[in-house]
């Protein structure tokens, strides 16, 4: 059991450090979407945050 | 756009929108607990912006030795610019809410006189007698205690079930004001038991419903009903401070 722990440990070690190797070494391919980027990020930051506000707002708490 | 640009934006947007969703709940509830510092359903008081302004700065105090409540009865029926007081009560939560204690004030025409006058000193003499410092307070005329009782199902008293008016009148009945503050503590105690014995029923529900809508923050009902629904009688407790002992 000991034995499978470790292994399977061992092996999601490997697989996130292939990952983030992969993923550093094509960082620069967000370059050319840096603008569109920044624009996706505010807009659903803004839009969930107005969403949830007024969820929290408007939806009645329930009463046991 | 390539595979790892997608995949970027997309795990990134789905970060944004967590984040988004977390501020946005937290500026909610704060705004909610700001609406629902003035009360609205059950106040009638022409001095409550005074009184909250006052009640606002022992809130934080309230919250470490644990929330108290106030609960002013008046009599509406008479065409006075200023109605009477027929009861105080003090609603007090322990901090971890594990008990309730339901403290009843003898109205005197001191008290009285304070409520509609000075309002900070009508906060200080009720305070001097309660365990915790007032949070809010809330002005129940004889209308709303007929419709909560008569909502209910009425109350037993004295062996015979009483609808809203006649608990009404029983509690303002009594010889001097210390037998109508026992008086009102039998009713309070017959409430209790009723909201007990209903347990989560639809009645109670109407009830709380109407009393949430604008009077307690959000977080406020959440502990109240989380804590104390259904209620248990060995959770709360009923006392009274008559007149010899103010």
């Amino acid at each position: 059991m000991t034995k499978l722990a470790k292994s399977v440990g061992r092996a999601f070690e490997i697989y996130l450090l292939r990952a983030t190797t992969w993923a550093l070494s094509r960082f620069g391919e967000l370059r050319p979407i840096r603008k569109r980027l920044l624009l996706t990020w505010i807009t659903v930051f803004s839009l969930s945050m107005i969403i949830s506000f007024a969820i929290t707002l408007l939806v009645p708490v329930p009463v046991r | 756009m390539t595979r790892f640009q997608g995949l970027f934006t997309l795990t990134t947007a789905i970060c944004c929108v967590i984040l988004g969703a977390w501020l946005g709940s937290v500026m909610g509830t704060k705004a909610l607990s700001s609406f629902g510092r003035a009360p609205k359903v059950f106040t009638a008081a022409n001095n409550a912006e005074i009184v909250q302004d006052n009640l606002a700065s022992v809130e934080a105090k309230a919250l470490s030795l644990g929330t108290g409540y106030l609960i002013i009865g008046v009599n509406a029926d008479h065409s006075v610019p200023n109605p009477i007081i027929d009861a105080i009560w003090a609603v007090t939560f322990t901090p971890d809410y594990s008990m309730v204690e339901f403290l009843g004030l003898v109205p005197t025409p001191e008290i009285n006189r304070a409520f509609y006058e000075r309002p900070v000193e009508f906060t200080a003499l009720v305070s001097a007698q309660m365990p915790t410092p007032i949070r809010r307070q809330f002005v129940l005329d004889s209308a709303q205690f007929i419709w909560i009782i008569d909502t209910l199902g009425g109350l037993r008293l004295s062996g015979t079930i009483l609808d809203g008016a006649r608990t009404l009148d029983y509690a303002r009945s009594g010889r001097d004001m210390d037998e109508q503050l026992l008086h009102q503590a039998a009713a309070v105690q017959a409430l209790l038991v009723q909201v007990a014995v209903l347990g989560q029923r639809d009645e109670l529900m109407k009830v709380l419903e109407k009393v949430r809508a604008g009077t307690l923050s959000h977080d406020e009902i959440n502990m109240i009903t989380t804590n104390f629904s259904p209620l248990r009688m060995e959770r709360v407790r009923v006392r009274v401070v008559t007149a010899d002992t103010l």
